[in-house]
C-alpha cells in the first residue's frame, strides 16, 4: 500500500493520491519521505462534527426541577442593584446615619452616594507628603459651603496656624481642602442633615 | 453694575456680558518661532546619554559591581524572612463595624445563614484567589456596637469576635476552603456558567487542620457538644449570659450548617446547575457518588 503511495506522489496524482490517502485510516502511513503528505496536527475546522453520541456510554444523571433545591441556587445569586438601606430611626447600629429632612433648608446641598455614603475623600499624593480632602456631589450654593466649612475647621483646629488652604471647582460640584479633615467634615455635614 | 451678592457662575456671566466680543479688531497673529532647527528625535541632542563617560560608551559596570569594594549585596549574611511568602495563606479582614455596616445598609441578609458567597456578594470586600486569599478573617474593630443576631461561616476569626458574635445569640464556624472552592464560592453564577460539577471542599492542610478542628476556634470539623461546651466557657471568660439558641425563634437559621464537602448550602457537591433551564442535574454512578460524597 505504501509502495501505491510512493508512486502514485512521484507521478503527480493528485486526486488519487488523495482519494488513496482517505481510505487509509492510519495517520502514520501518510507521513512517507518524499510524499510531503503529512498531518502535523489535527485541524479543527476539517474534522467532523460529533454526531450520534452513544447516550448510553454516558454517565447517567437525574433531572432535578425541585423549587426548594433552586431556591438555595438562587441565595447565590449577587443583587444586581444597591438595596436602599433599612429604616432607623437615628444613628443606626454601624453608626451609619441616614440624610434628613432639615438638609433642604440651606442653600447648598451635598447629595449621598449611591452607596448612600458622603461623598467625602483623602486623596494622598507625593508618597504621603500631601494629604488632600474632596467633598464631591454639590449643589448650590457651593461657595457659601465652602466658607462655612472653612471657619468650622479653623476653628476646631489645634494648630498654631489655623488657616486651611482650599478650591473650589464649581463646574463640577467639588471642594478640595488641604489636610485630612475627612471625619470632620463628615460630622459637620451630619449636624446639616446631609 | 449690579452684582452685589452674586457667587461663581452668576459672577462670571455678568463678566462675560460685559467683555468685548471676539471679532477682526481684537485677533493677533500668533507669536513668531524660532528659527533655528535642530536634526533628529529631540532636536539633535545626546538622547539621554549624556558627553563622554560610560554613560555615553553604554559600557557600564555589571550591576551592583563597587569598583572593588566588597560589594553590598555579599557584605553580610543571608537570613532568609520572608522565605516561601507567596505560598502562604491569605485572609483579607473584614471587621465587625463593617459586617454591621452591610447588614444595616441590607447588603447583608442576616435572616440567613452568611458564607463567602454572601460576603463577596456585597461587592464590597474583595477576594482574589489568584492571591492566595483562602476567604476571609473576622477582625474584632467595632466589636462593642455589633448588635445583629447572625449565622456566619469565616475562614478566621479571633476570641473577642466569637464573642461579640456569641453575646448578640449568633453562631459563628470557621471553615476552610480550598482555592478551587474560592473560586466557585466567590462567583456562583460565573462558576455555574461553566458548566461543571460543583468540586467537594478539600480537607484544611496539615498547618491548618488543628484549628479547623478545634472547639475554642469553632472550628467546622469540631464535636458540636464540645463546641456547645465552650461557648458557655466563654460566655463566663467575657461576662455575658449567653442567649439560648434553642428558644430562638430562628432556631432552624442558626443551626444551618453546610457539609465539609459542601461549598453552597444545599447544593452538593458533583452537581451541575444550569441556569438557563433552572435544572439541576445530579450524577447517579456509583462511583461518582462515592467519589463526591467521601
Amino acid at each position: 500500500m505504501a509502495g501505491a503511495l510512493y508512486s502514485l506522489a512521484r507521478t503527480k496524482n493528485l486526486i488519487a493520491l488523495k482519494k488513496l490517502s482517505e481510505s487509509l485510516a492510519t495517520p502514520s502511513l501518510h507521513c512517507i519521505n518524499n510524499c510531503r503528505l503529512q498531518i502535523r496536527c489535527i485541524n479543527p475546522r476539517n474534522t467532523p462534527l460529533v454526531t450520534n453520541i452513544d447516550v448510553s456510554k454516558l454517565t447517567d444523571f437525574e433531572k432535578s426541577k425541585n423549587p426548594e433545591e433552586w431556591r438555595y441556587v438562587e441565595r447565590c445569586f449577587p443583587i444586581k442593584v444597591v438595596p436602599s438601606p433599612k429604616h432607623f430611626d437615628g444613628t443606626a447600629p454601624s453608626g451609619w446615619i441616614p440624610p434628613r429632612e432639615h438638609s433642604k433648608s440651606h442653600p447648598f446641598f451635598v447629595s449621598r452616594t449611591k452607596n448612600y455614603m458622603l461623598p467625602v475623600y483623602l486623596l494622598i499624593s507625593f508618597r504621603g507628603s500631601r494629604h488632600i480632602t474632596v467633598i464631591k456631589k454639590i449643589d448650590g450654593n457651593i461657595w457659601q459651603l465652602e466658607s462655612e466649612i472653612k471657619t468650622y475647621l479653623e476653628s476646631i483646629s489645634t494648630k498654631y496656624y489655623k488657616k486651611i488652604a482650599s478650591r473650589v471647582n464649581e463646574m463640577s460640584g467639588q471642594i478640595r481642602f488641604r489636610g485630612d479633615h475627612v471625619e470632620n467634615i463628615k460630622q459637620w455635614l451630619i449636624t446639616k442633615g446631609f | 453694575m449690579a452684582r452685589a451678592g452674586l457667587y461663581g457662575r452668576e459672577l462670571a456671566l455678568t463678566m462675560l456680558r460685559a467683555l468685548p466680543r471676539v471679532c477682526l479688531a481684537n485677533l493677533k497673529p500668533n507669536a513668531k518661532k524660532k528659527p533655528k532647527r535642530g536634526r533628529g528625535q529631540h532636536g539633535g541632542d545626546k538622547h539621554g546619554a549624556g558627553n563622554k563617560g560610560s554613560g555615553q560608551r553604554q559600557n557600564y559596570m555589571r550591576v551592583g559591581y563597587e569598583t572593588g569594594n566588597i560589594p553590598f549585596y555579599l557584605r553580610f549574611g543571608h537570613e532568609s524572612y520572608y522565605k516561601g511568602h507567596h505560598l502562604r495563606r491569605q485572609y483579607p479582614p473584614m471587621s465587625l463595624q463593617q459586617l454591621q455596616l452591610m447588614i444595616d445598609t441590607n447588603r447583608i441578609d442576616n435572616n440567613k445563614p452568611i458564607d463567602l458567597t454572601a460576603i463577596a456578594n456585597t461587592g464590597i470586600i474583595s477576594i482574589k484567589p489568584d492571591w492566595k486569599h483562602y476567604g476571609v478573617q473576622l477582625t474584632d474593630e467595632g466589636a462593642d456596637l455589633f448588635t445583629s443576631k447572625v449565622n456566619i461561616e469565616v475562614q478566621w476569626a479571633s476570641e473577642p469576635v466569637i464573642a461579640a458574635i456569641e453575646r448578640n445569640g449568633g453562631v459563628i464556624t470557621t471553615a476552610f476552603y480550598d482555592l478551587h472552592s474560592v473560586y466557585a464560592a466567590i462567583n456562583p453564577v460565573k462558576f455555574f456558567k461553566k458548566g461543571e460539577p460543583i468540586p467537594r471542599r478539600m480537607l484544611p492542610p496539615l498547618d491548618c487542620l488543628e484549628y479547623y478542628c478545634d472547639a475554642v476556634s469553632r472550628g467546622y470539623l469540631a464535636d458540636p457538644e464540645k463546641i456547645s461546651y465552650e461557648r458557655l466557657v466563654l460566655a463566663q471568660k467575657y461576662g455575658y449570659e449567653l442567649p439560648k439558641i434553642e428558644d430562638d425563634v430562628d432556631y432552624n437559621m442558626l443551626m444551618e450548617r453546610k457539609d465539609p464537602r459542601q461549598i453552597f448550602y444545599g447544593l452538593d457537591p458533583g452537581w451541575v446547575i444550569s441556569l438557563t433551564d433552572k435544572l439541576i442535574l445530579k450524577p447517579k454512578a456509583k462511583y461518582l457518588t462515592e467519589f463526591y460524597n467521601n
